[in-house]
């Protein structure tokens, strides 16, 4: 196995020379952001490894941030003062089914979180949507927060990065001791990933509780276990699906299922954003002198 | 130490790079600690210099960024300077151990420590009980982290006033007459946003993870979550300001060299929200150049070159070698804003505080 292993990295490490370029549809190093410097194709580009290249930035076109389920267009918060701006778009829900199998006390919670979304509680950060706060979105809900993120593919390690709250996560496909990172509940949980095909499945573990799927409200428990499945679609896109199972909050297992799309701009990245700044005047504006309101 | 690396020449090539790669991987496993030997840099599989791993950062050592005036003049420990300071770390380090085991809080191990604002950064005795290096601090052999005949910052004259305000202001005995109004009278830290980007890898408390993919180098501190996403595709920098600033990278021969500018002014409303320790607060005129060498399996050569004529009268260079730590293997989520009950009690309390005595802050009112 390991010969032709090694044949064909040398081989696609001297066609990657002879054309001025990282092989094998790895994005160019002249910022070129199509891989393979052509039109979607129906291969997924490769990376120097062999496995599909995810390398690039991301961003979902869809509205599950704002309602993970089908949901009508709504206005926004304050339209008195803000117009137009910060309408909720309807959409079509990303949920298999669309019904989320929540057993009875979790829809009674569900709908409290929606009644108090956007309440900021001085004396309970928990209340209200971690969004508005500046929360870390935490898993599933990074993926399609209506930002951009950008995979960084090495090769024991997958880095993923979110622009919002600049969050992070770095998929383990070496074998790591997970004893520290389960150690507590953290906000974007801990991911060991590894290869199905063409397909990266990624299984996170040890996510808090005080993460939501959405500005609607749904939630889920520190039970939760999410396997997300990235999947190539042709050179610029991925199919993205993420298996929910919480048996504290529902009564089965269930799914979403979203493409993925990639950013061609010539010079696609994510952005610094601080959103701790933004989100303080909502936080302590009670609190300062003179107050806001 | 450098001249006895030998580094692959740029021109060597990705080809080159790549079938090397097993052999140096190899090497690399077995590479002996630093400047003992005649180091190869590992490169990635897609043929770039390999920085890839968890770094510890300033918290292994115990130099002190500006040189104490009993060293005023030398900028280098003696072998018998640096033998006797180890010696009390690990005696330190040791008593920490006992008292942890023993179930007393590691505060507590930490006693002892000499102290004195002229031998450590502000406040760092103080602050060592955020961190647990589990393996005693590392003496190296510079007086300070600043390099050169000096080894202080060169504020210009006006600069120190502010810096003193600032350590009063965010000690825990602030002026009496100062009451916070909001949270803009806290430096970026308490306000769980960033230290900034000059003391990310040598002053923070936790350790620093390199990733790379091609064309990318990524650095993150644990410390705040600061994330630099730094591309060495050859692009240039724009013009999109933020608080880290903008950084791109470039390789020079094993090399990484990189180049931040493009930072925020946010932070500069002196003297109402301008409290964070002034050497580590990004100014719009800041610019930065930092460069990391491998120079064994287990280090790294990092200096960084400060320039900003807004605070300082020239340059300045600080020069660290970080090392893969032997006991943190792992960056943890560090989620500070997210419970930043902090805040909240202490605008509260300076609520109650005006409510049952009418105080004012008198400084700017």
């Amino acid at each position: 196995m390991r010969s032709p292993i090694l044949t064909l990295t040398v081989g696609a490490f001297l066609a990657g020379v002879l054309v001025g370029c990282q092989p094998n549809g790895t994005p160019a190093t002249n910022g070129d952001p199509t891989p393979g410097g052509g039109p979607a194709g129906t291969r997924a580009p490769r990376a120097v490894d062999g496995k599909p290249n995810l390398n690039g930035v991301w961003q979902v076109m869809n509205t599950a941030n704002w309602d993970i389920q089908d949901h009508d267009a709504q206005p926004g918060p304050y339209p008195h003062l803000l117009g137009a701006w910060f309408y909720v778009p309807p959409g079509n829900g990303v949920v298999e089914g669309n019904e989320l199998p929540y057993q009875p006390w979790a829809l009674e919670k569900r709908k409290e979180n929606f009644t108090k979304r956007m309440v900021m509680d001085t004396e309970d950060l928990k209340v209200g949507d971690p969004e508005a706060k500046c929360y870390m979105p935490g898993v599933p809900r990074a993926t399609y927060m209506p930002y951009p993120f950008q995979i960084i593919q090495g090769t024991e390690k997958i880095h993923i990065a979110y622009e919002f709250a600049h969050a992070d996560r770095i998929v383990h496909l070496d074998k790591v001791d997970p004893t520290p990172y389960l150690a507590v509940d953290t906000w974007m949980g801990h991911s060991e990933g590894r290869w199905d095909g063409d397909t990266l499945v990624v299984d996170v573990k040890g996510l808090i509780d005080q993460t939501w799927f959405d500005r609607a409200g749904n939630f889920h428990s520190n039970a939760m276990h999410v396997v997300e499945r990235y999947t190539p679609v042709g050179t610029d896109a991925l199919m993205y699906e993420a298996t929910i199972d919480d048996p504290k909050v529902f009564t089965k297992p269930w799914k979403m299922r979203m493409p993925i799309y990639r950013h061609l701009e010539p010079d696609a990245r994510i952005h610094e954003v601080q959103c701790v700044e933004f989100a303080e005047p909502f936080m302590y504006g009670t609190l300062s002198r003179p107050p806001l309101k | 130490m450098k001249a006895r690396r030998m580094a692959i020449p740029v021109t060597f090539g990705l080809l080159a790079a790549t079938m090397v790669w097993r052999l140096t991987f190899l090497g690399a496993q077995q590479a002996e600690p630093a400047g003992t030997a005649a180091y190869v840099q590992p490169a990635t599989t897609w043929g770039e210099p390999d920085l890839r791993g968890v770094w510890g950062g300033r918290h292994q050592t115990v130099t002190p960024l500006e040189r104490p005036e009993k060293f005023a003049g030398r900028e280098f420990l003696t072998e018998e300077e640096i033998a006797a300071r180890q010696k009390e770390e690990n005696e330190l380090q040791a008593k920490k151990d006992a008292l942890v085991q023993r179930g007393e809080g590691v505060e507590l191990g930490l006693r002892g420590r000499p102290a004195g604002k002229t031998d450590t950064i502000q406040n760092f005795e103080y602050n060592t009980f955020w961190v647990d290096t589990g393996a005693p601090a590392r003496v190296f052999n510079r007086t300070s982290l600043i390099v050169g005949p000096e080894g202080r910052i060169p504020y210009k004259p006006e600069v120190p006033a502010r810096v003193k305000f600032t350590e009063a202001v965010v000690s825990s005995n602030p002026p009496r007459d100062f009451v916070n109004r909001s949270w803009r009278d806290r430096d970026m830290g308490e306000r769980c946003i960033t230290d900034g980007t000059i003391g990310m890898i040598w002053a923070g408390t936790g350790p620093t993870e390199i990733t790379q993919g091609p064309g990318y180098v990524v650095i993150r501190g644990e410390q705040f979550r600061d994330r630099r996403i730094i591309p060495t595709d050859g692009r240039p920098h724009g013009t999109i300001r933020s608080i880290l600033g903008e950084a791109v990278g470039r390789w020079e021969g094993t090399t990484l060299v990189v180049e931040t500018k493009n930072f925020s002014d946010r932070t500069q409303h002196w003297p109402l929200d301008r409290f964070a320790q002034e050497y580590r607060t990004p100014t719009a005129s800041m610019h930065l150049i930092e460069r990391f060498t491998r120079t064994a399996a287990d280090a790294i050569d990092y200096t960084i070159t400060i320039t900003d004529p807004s605070k300082f009268t020239k340059d300045f260079t600080i020069s660290f070698p970080f090392l893969k730590s032997p006991t943190e293997q792992v960056l943890l989520e560090y989620a500070c804003h997210e419970a930043n009950y902090g805040m909240l009690h202490l605008l509260s309390q300076a609520r109650n505080l005006e409510r049952r005595t009418g105080a004012r802050r008198k400084i700017a009112g």
